[in-house]
């Protein structure tokens, strides 16, 4: 596509219809946050490997700790600088939240940070359940046996801490809950192989609440969603401009508001706040075998986070997923010191012959770095037009 | 102007050649067999001489080598036979030997960045430059850091080589060490495939005894370290962390701990009878020191300031003692128990018993730039040092980029410790 007809395509101005239909959406999407965040029995997690079916079974919230945007003056007094500004960011966010809201918190050892983040939470947490799930590194078979007794593990110790019998049907029925949250979502994403009718900020926002809002009551959020896309699909109300594939660390929302100001249209994306979080392969639910192994492979057959040893890989795939969404740039985004996306950006950049791609390095608060980020943001953006 | 530049080139490319060439190492090791270098043990005399050896047979056997990482179990390449190379320890050798910047200069030149781990960037440079030999496969485990993974796995990506992981839990239970388990023969299978080897079960039972005698010998070795009048210091004992990265497995190995053991013995008597004087103050060191050369060395410094380094955690003997008769269960039990690894608590638990078997006065903690395990854990020592009530000093630096290093401020840090433990 080159730039007249980009010009062409730019979004057409919201209708007084269009805008009632979002505000609807997103007023629920904030309720129902709202009353995630007033629940007193949440679980604090921050990978997007943690198996929230185990958590919500026994009767629990799953609630992913994001990080807090802006300056980590506390977080910084008890984790070093050159840990990565998410890490810094999450504990900030915990030290401010109203710790009686919490029952604990689930962590990985998603990355070195990771683990220094839980021996930090532990300190703060100490009167709270607080479990550390050992992932692998790998989908091999026995990753996923040993994966699977993690997670059994994990569950009996959780309903032992709640005084409930572990129940194997109600972690079935939050599996058959999830999984359709997500294939839903991920439809939303192969939707935009064809013309974008919807931001990818707003995309992702909705991704981010799918962690945070119980899986049932989020479906409701999803209902309006989906038929506020297909409304702007039959209004054949598309956005133009450069069709960008966004990847990396987890970053925060200001990024992509800028890469979107700026012209830039956010097609698709691999990040665990985004597309990866629901990019699952589809298992089939029920069957004979053990619900923990059908978690254990769900989760290590998915779209590898730059940690595991398949995400090297996996960069031979990428041309293909380049062209099915028609992909004119690519826009690799690491935080400072987060080095599995560091060293696959290194690659991903050599990788890549045929398409530009923007290495962008921040930190998750984006404190001060916001002119930096925009100006190399439009310059790419400037070069993909010309 | 422009013949200086080809001379520099010509220079640079006869030195790579020489380098790559078996033969050179083949040199080096007759002029250290026949006293032209001088060291001040035989056991280091014995450890160069091997390290030689080793990387003679990298580049003659290049199309059997794998590269390993660090913590990788080098007892399983040694009863297979396959050559191995550890580019973490060929940056170390290359920043003692000075080279070192041109090594990351070359990574840096090629957009990585200076806030990952030197050891790795540095080793990025030298396979960029094509200093090391060629790798058939790339085996690396997941400890300690997330670097050595992702680094191998860069490598293995890049040069299209089979990636083999040993995914080691944090976890030491029973599930734990069957996946260990499952695993090492899985790597095992593959290195067979590629090596063109066959594993014979008597070859890894022996890798497993010598590695089980290398650990009773280090352990004697650590016993004389603990000797007031022992003479051997960080500064010493830096280099034959080569042996714990890359020897265990070999019958060398045991062989150069042991003659280290008896040298140690005799250097402790003569120094009992000539009645000298114990260092003033003894240090635990945490992390490795500075590897690159410079006039202000800060171990020397230490020294001359009547203080000593008198140990290093990297020499600690963690693991329990390994059984031949069930050598892949002693090897997974080995790759769990390392202390560094996992919770920060098992870090704690292990600083606490060295600094009272080794009775020191006080500990740095050397946090190297890029190390986001070691600098991680610093406030919970912190915390848990001054709980105990044993003197913490913190420096900052690099162990392989100099760039990293101000002189006057580490000065300025030490003479206040010193004063303080005074």
């Amino acid at each position: 596509m080159n730039w007249e007809t980009w010009q062409r395509a730019t979004p057409v101005a919201q209708s007084h219809q269009d805008e009632r239909q979002r505000e609807e959406y997103l007023e629920l999407l904030e309720r129902e946050e709202e009353h995630t965040r007033s629940q007193l029995e949440k679980i604090a997690w921050l990978c997007s490997y943690t198996p929230v079916e185990i958590i919500a079974a026994c009767g629990l919230v799953p609630y992913r700790l994001l990080a807090a945007e802006g300056q980590t003056l506390r977080a910084d007094t008890i984790l070093h600088p050159t840990l990565c500004s998410y890490v810094r960011g999450a504990l900030e966010n915990a030290l401010a939240i109203d710790a009686r809201t919490l029952q604990g918190a689930v962590l990985l050892n998603s990355c070195n940070a990771a683990g220094h983040l839980q021996h930090a939470l532990a300190a703060l947490y100490s009167q709270k359940f607080q479990y550390f799930l050992d992932l692998p590194h790998s989908n091999s078979d026995a990753a996923i046996y040993f994966w699977a007794n993690e997670l059994r593990q994990f569950h009996e110790t959780l309903a032992c801490y709640r005084g409930i019998p572990v129940c194997l049907d109600a972690l079935q029925q939050q599996m058959d809950l999830y999984r359709i949250n997500r294939e839903r979502l991920a439809a939303l994403y192969a939707d935009r192989k064809g013309e974008v009718f919807v931001r990818g900020s707003a995309l992702a926002r909705l991704v981010q609440a799918s962690m945070v809002i119980p899986a049932a009551r989020f479906a409701k959020v999803l209902d309006l969603f989906e038929a506020f896309a297909e409304e702007q699909k039959e209004r054949g109300k598309y956005y133009g401009g450069p069709r960008l594939f966004l990847l990396g660390s987890i970053m925060g929302a200001a990024t992509m508001e800028i890469i979107e100001t700026e012209g830039g249209i956010l097609v698709l994306d691999d990040l665990c706040t985004g597309y990866r979080a629901v990019n699952f392969k589809a298992v089939p639910p029920g069957g004979a075998e053990s619900p923990y192994l059908s978690l254990a492979r769900f989760y290590l057959g998915r779209s590898p986070c730059a940690r595991m040893k398949d995400s090297f890989a996996a960069l031979d795939r990428l041309e293909q997923l380049l062209l099915d969404y028609r992909i004119d740039g690519v826009i690799l985004y690491y935080l400072k010191f987060c080095d599995p996306w560091y060293y696959l950006g290194q690659l991903l950049k050599e990788r890549i012959k045929h398409i530009p791609v923007l290495i962008l390095e921040g930190e998750y608060t984006g404190t001060g770095r916001s002119g930096q980020l925009r100006t190399r943001i439009a310059a790419f953006l400037e070069m993909l037009k010309a | 102007m422009v013949m200086d530049g080809l001379k520099a080139k010509t220079l640079y490319s006869l030195g790579r050649q020489l380098l790559r060439h078996p033969f050179f190492y083949f040199l080096c090791q007759q002029a250290i067999r026949h006293g032209l270098v001088k060291y001040p043990y035989a056991a280091r005399r014995m450890l160069i001489d091997y390290g030689l050896g080793q990387i003679k047979e990298a580049f003659q056997h290049s199309d059997k080598l794998v590269w390993s990482s660090a913590f990788f179990p080098t007892e399983i390449l040694y009863a297979l036979g396959v050559t191995h190379f550890s580019p973490e320890v060929a940056s170390a050798v290359t920043a003692s030997l000075g080279f070192q910047e041109q090594f990351l200069a070359a990574a840096e030149s090629r957009w990585w960045g200076r806030d990952n781990c030197s050891f790795h960037r540095c080793a990025m440079g030298g396979a960029f430059l094509n200093f090391f030999p060629q790798a058939k496969a790339f085996c690396a485990s997941t400890h300690l850091c997330d670097g050595a993974v992702l680094l191998f796995n860069n490598l293995a990506a890049r040069y299209r080589r089979p990636f083999l992981l040993l995914d080691t839990p944090l976890k030491q239970d029973r599930g734990a060490l069957n996946y260990v388990i499952q695993q090492l023969r899985s790597i095992i299978a593959s290195l067979e495939e590629y090596s063109g080897k066959k594993m014979q079960a008597h070859r890894l039972e022996e890798a497993v005894a010598h590695a089980e005698a290398a650990r009773q010998a280090l352990v004697e070795v650590n016993r004389l370290r603990r000797e007031p009048l022992s003479p051997f210091s960080t500064r010493d004992a830096v280099a034959f962390l080569y042996l714990y990265f890359n020897g265990l497995g070999s019958p060398v190995t045991p062989r150069i701990y042991h003659t280290l053991a008896e040298e140690l013995q005799e250097k402790i008597n003569a120094a009992a009878e000539a009645s000298l004087r114990p260092p003033r103050i003894r240090l635990l060191w945490l992390h490795i020191p500075p590897l690159y050369r410079s006039n202000n060395n800060m171990l020397a410094y230490l020294e001359a300031k009547g203080a000593r380094a008198v140990f290093e955690e990297f020499s600690h003997v963690y693991w329990e003692p390994m059984d031949p008769a069930r050598p892949l269960e002693s090897i997974a039990r080995r790759m769990l128990s390392h202390f560094i690894y996992g919770p920060v608590e098992r870090r704690l638990k292990a600083i606490k018993r060295m600094v009272e078997d080794l009775k020191v006065d006080g500990v740095i903690h050397f946090s190297h730039w890029g190390c986001r395990q070691n600098c991680g854990s610093v406030k919970a020592i912190r915390d848990y040092l001054k709980q105990e009530d044993i003197p913490l000093l913190l420096l900052d630096g690099d162990c392989i980029d100099s760039r990293n290093y101000a002189f006057g401020q580490v000065q300025t840090r030490i003479d206040g410790f010193l004063e303080m433990l005074a």
